[in-house]
């Protein structure tokens, strides 16, 4: 085990350390952080669906309620229930692969930190069993290990970088998962109490900062260092996901609109604002267009009704006549 | 480890202990009472005192950072041992990984945190402090007055050993663990070094004088015997060079199985060389070679890997093994190789 352990998470991080640390020149803290932002950006993809699934799975809580009072005696109707919402129970549990993947990063940069570092004899030895030929060790050592105040084998003397990892985390969690609504407090007292995972998300706000803060009392500063700007890609991550995710709302608010309109106004009328929303559906397509196909798939079902209002419209028109 | 007479003295993890090889027994151990701290650096034994710095303790959970000390003991009668002082953490930011030097009453201690420093060897009193350019994990080496330095920051340097005045630096393409050899007959400095070389610099100048190659790091001193150079790499090869040109002795290098870290021991013709063995299978080799030839004698292979410097005291040549499997300490007859005794030190409440 420990053996896979080296060969696929340990040898390849040192190595890519390493080769990073002689490419910039022999800087390792720069290093550092372009392998954070590589890292990140490696788990981008697999973050940003936990992340919608965490929001939609959040919002679609009352009618998930709903139906599972409804048919807790049926689980098979359940299941089709939920299906029909577009709720998946199973995606719950994929929503933690990204937490997942990046534990064996977490606990790698610790060992590797030690390593690259070298600061004792048996690091650098255990070093020179694990680095690839083609890695000029001899040019690289000694690796230098200080920035600013800090040593960054040895934790933080000043205190600052735990604060900073805490804050930092703190902000990440609260973009990366959903808040809670305003009004969900007047029309379900005591909800948290009876939706866990909401009462979960809401605990894990406070509680891992504050875990990994402390954590970074004892870490070596790189540690504490890769923690911060990782939480920083978090926080852009997670803005960039709220932000796709309430263009997408705009585009449903506009269907359900339409679908009003359509009820309503008279064909020429719909024909016409159908041009226009479709245009600003396009548009918000494009300002969306790689955040996800569930939007796509809520665009084309607005233009698909709008059409099928058009061609109702059209019989309408004809039958008249 | 280091010898003494008929005494051995280990730092090994937890504590120091010296063992009196003629009677096979331990004599005494000492562990810091409060703190526990681990050690590394073998300790510097001179006229019944040991000059030793830590590994350093952890402030605990709440305080980040490390305190790293020096420590001066006296050994009294040989049977027990006595704290002299101690630094309080003063001294060094980082640990301490080699030996000190001894020269009367000063203390030559060589520190991670890139610095050497002469202390009173009686009281811990600071007398100056060198900064190197790198960390220093080996021994400073004193003759008439100056006082060579190898360190990881690639230089090596002469320092006046009364004031810590850079005397000359030379600065060499890889760093340096190895501690630097002394032939004053010849004028040289020996420095193996992470370049794959072992160079040769004259000791007034620092001027290079010539190169020995290898093919791979050397991480320890060479021995020197009889005009004759022996050094070892991190590729289990073993060479032979003339101490005064460079040129190979040995038709073609010895090879032993496994990285080797401590340095060739030569003795009555034949040369010791503990190496870190086969690093999946976890154990450690100590081969004899025959000095003239480079040809295998005889071989032992141990628990544990050896990292450390085999000491050779009372006809026996002793290893340390880096960890303890079933023993600490090892003996080997000279000759013929056969195991004449081991020690394992029985887990004890720690303490003076």
């Amino acid at each position: 085990m420990s053996e896979i352990w080296n060969l696929f998470i340990i040898n390849p991080m040192t190595n890519a350390l390493l080769w990073l640390t002689g490419t910039l020149g022999g800087n390792f803290i720069l290093a550092l952080i372009i392998f954070t932002i590589i890292t990140r950006v490696i788990m981008l993809p697999l973050n940003l669906r936990q992340q919608r699934s965490m929001m939609k799975t959040q919002e679609m809580q009352p009618q998930i309620k709903a139906i599972q009072t409804k048919y807790k005696d049926n689980p098979q109707k359940m299941q089709e229930e939920f299906a029909k919402i577009g709720y998946n129970p199973a995606d719950t549990l994929t929503g933690c692969l990204p937490m997942v993947a990046t534990m064996p990063i977490l606990f790698g940069l610790f060992q590797v930190l030690r390593l690259v570092l070298g600061t004792t004899p048996q690091a650098l030895f255990e070093l020179t069993q694990r680095v690839y030929p083609w890695i000029d060790l001899t040019k690289l050592l000694p690796i230098d290990s200080t920035f600013l105040w800090l040593n960054l084998g040895q934790p933080d003397p000043l205190y600052i970088l735990p604060v900073l990892v805490f804050a930092t985390m703190f902000l990440q969690t609260k973009m990366t998962t959903p808040g809670k609504k305003k009004d969900d407090g007047k029309k379900h007292k005591g909800k948290d109490e009876s939706d866990p995972s909401a009462a979960m998300s809401q605990s894990m706000q406070y509680t891992m900062p504050i875990m990994f803060g402390f954590f970074s009392l004892s870490f070596a500063s790189g540690l504490s260092i890769y923690f911060i700007l990782s939480n920083l890609v978090g926080i852009g991550q997670g803005w960039y996901t709220r932000r796709v995710m309430a263009k997408e709302k705009e585009i449903q608010a506009q269907s359900k609109k339409l679908q009003k309109m359509g009820m309503s106004a008279s064909s020429d009328e719909a024909a016409a604002m159908d041009g226009k929303e479709a245009t600003a559906v396009s548009e918000t397509q494009v300002a969306a267009k790689d955040a996800d196909s569930a939007a796509s798939d809520s665009n084309g079902s607005a233009q698909q009704s709008s059409r099928k209002k058009k061609k109702q419209s059209k019989r309408k028109k004809k039958s008249k006549r | 480890m280091t010898a003494d007479d008929q005494f051995i003295y280990v730092a090994y993890g937890p504590a120091i202990l010296s063992y009196d090889v003629a009677n096979q027994q331990e004599v005494w151990r000492y562990s810091p009472a409060e703190t526990n701290p681990p050690f590394f650096a073998p300790p510097s034994v001179q006229d019944g005192r040991i000059v030793i710095g830590d590994y350093g303790v952890s402030g605990g959970f709440l305080s980040p950072g490390s305190t790293y000390t020096l420590y001066g003991l006296e050994i009294v009668d040989n049977r027990t041992v006595s704290e002299m002082w101690t630094d309080g953490g003063e001294l060094s930011t980082d640990r301490y990984v080699g030996e000190s030097t001894q020269v009367d009453d000063v203390a030559y201690v060589p520190t991670s945190d890139f610095a050497v420093l002469a202390v009173d060897a009686n009281t811990g009193q600071l007398n100056w402090r060198f900064e190197a350019a790198g960390a220093i994990w080996s021994q400073p080496i004193y003759y008439e007055g100056t006082l060579y330095v190898t360190s990881l920051g690639k230089s090596v340097y002469a320092l006046n050993a009364e004031t810590g005045d850079v005397l000359w630096q030379t600065p060499l393409v890889g760093a340096m663990s190895a501690a630097p050899v002394l032939n004053p007959d010849a004028q040289l400095l020996y420095a193996g070094n992470y370049d794959n070389k072992l160079h040769a610099l004259d000791m007034a100048t620092g001027d290079e004088k010539w190169v020995a190659e290898a093919a791979n790091w050397i991480w320890n001193a060479p021995a020197l015997d009889d005009g004759r150079l022996y050094y070892a790499d991190n590729d289990g090869f073993v060479y032979a060079v003339d101490a005064l040109d460079g040129s190979p002795i040995w038709e073609k290098p010895a090879q032993v199985a496994g990285p080797i870290q401590a340095s060739p021991v030569y003795a009555d013709g034949r040369l010791y060389v503990a190496s870190t063995g086969d690093p999946k299978e976890g154990t450690g080799l100590l081969v004899a070679l025959d000095a003239a030839t480079g040809l295998q004698q005889w071989q032992q292979t141990t628990d544990s890997p050896l990292f450390t410097t085999p000491v050779i005291v009372d006809n026996v040549i002793v290893v340390a093994l880096g960890q303890i499997v079933n023993d600490l300490l090892i003996a080997y007859d000279l000759e013929t190789g056969n195991q004449q005794w081991s020690y394992n030190p029985t887990p004890r409440e720690e303490g003076n």
